[in-house]
Formats: structure tokens, sequence, C-alpha cells
């Protein structure tokens, strides 16, 4: 099992630039999803 | 929680994670095969068959990943809330499960069509388009899942960082 190293950051870089590609790619699925007429058949 | 459980539980996430992955594949071409087919009985077909492996094989194995999932990180020292990459994986599941459900309302829309029409009209394009879009989406949310798993990015949360403090 890893173990955490001492002095690490409390938020790592990976996480960081995951959490930036997440938002992209969340942005990119609505926006398809409203071009495809707006989360149709949902209701 | 004993090795020998843990191992079989691993077994288990590890096969209906896979698997789950596997069926979104297949689900992705049947939903091509569906839009750009020339052939109407094929067409038919493949929208019938997206909604029985939607039901009985991506479903259930999404839930099985999830339970499984649960088990893993709760039996073991792992934890659930205590690496990042956990809680991501756990997110996304609960996220990508979430998401399969409400889409399987359009799939049905699609299907019910093939079963009773013998070509399907211009007014489903959209969601037939959407279909694609959306499996596209689960095959690239479920593959950065499995690469969490196998990758175990360092990175304690606030919640880890305390747990640890406390050993």
């Amino acid at each position: 099992m890893t173990k955490q190293l001492d002095g690490e950051p409390a938020m790592p870089r990976w996480l960081k630039v995951f959490g930036v590609i997440a938002a992209v790619v969340v942005v990119v699925f609505v926006v398809v999803h409203l071009l495809g007429g707006g989360f149709h058949g949902h209701h | 929680m004993k090795p020998a459980v843990r191992k079989l539980t691993l077994l288990a996430h590890v096969v209906s994670s896979v698997g789950w992955l596997g069926a979104v594949c297949a689900f992705l071409a049947l939903s091509i095969a569906g839009l750009i087919g020339d052939d109407p009985l094929r067409v038919r077909g493949a929208y019938l068959a997206m909604e029985m492996v939607g039901w009985y094989v991506i479903v259930p194995l999404s839930i099985a990943s999830f339970v499984t999932g649960l088990i893993q990180s709760l039996g073991t020292e792992w934890g659930l809330f205590r690496h990042y990459w956990i809680l991501i994986k756990l997110v996304l599941n609960v996220l990508a499960s979430a998401v399969l459900l409400l889409h399987m309302m359009p799939i049905g829309r699609v299907a019910d069509r093939a079963a009773t029409t013998a070509v399907l009209g211009p007014e489903l394009h959209d969601i037939r388009v959407q279909l694609i879009a959306d499996a596209t989406a689960a095959i690239l949310v479920l593959v950065v899942a499995t690469a969490l798993s196998i990758i175990k990015p360092r990175g304690l949360t606030k919640y880890g960082r305390r747990k640890q403090a406390k050993r």
C-alpha cells in the first residue's frame, strides 16, 4: 500500500489538472446535450 | 477483511468494472450502426439490442461495480474518503450510473419505436446522435476510472491525513 510522503501539498498537482479537464468535459457534455435538443426524452 | 474475501471482492470489482466498459463499447458500436445503417431491419435490430444490453448487462454491471467498490474500499485500510483517487472513482461511478439510468428512458423510446415501426423517422434523429455522444462520454469516464485504479496517484484528503496522523 502506498504511504503518503511528509511535506506533500494538500492538493496534488494531478488533482488540479484533473479538475480542470473534468470541468471542460462536463461543459462540452452539457453543450452537446443542449445542441442535440436540450435533454429531450428525460421527462 | 480476510485475504481470500478481499481477493474475491477485488476480482468481482475488476470484472464488473472492466465488463461495464466493454459493454458500453458494444453499446457504442450498436448506436453507430443504428444511426448510419442503411438496412431498416439492422437499424431496428441495433436499437432493440441496445435496450437489452443496457438493462441486462450495463445497468447490472454498473451496480455490481459500485457495490464491490464500496466493499473493497470500506473493508480494507484504503478507506472510501482517504485517498483522492478513490474519492474521484466513487464520484465518477455514481455520476456514470446516474446518467446511465437517466438515459435508459430515451433508449427505451427509440427501442419502442424500432419495435413497432418499419422505418425510424427523423424525429428521433437527435436522440440517436445523443446516444453516440453519451456512450463515448461513458467510455471516457470508465477509462479514466480504470486508469486511476491502476496508477493509484498519490494524495490524501484532509480526512485521510487526520486518520494517518492518528496512527
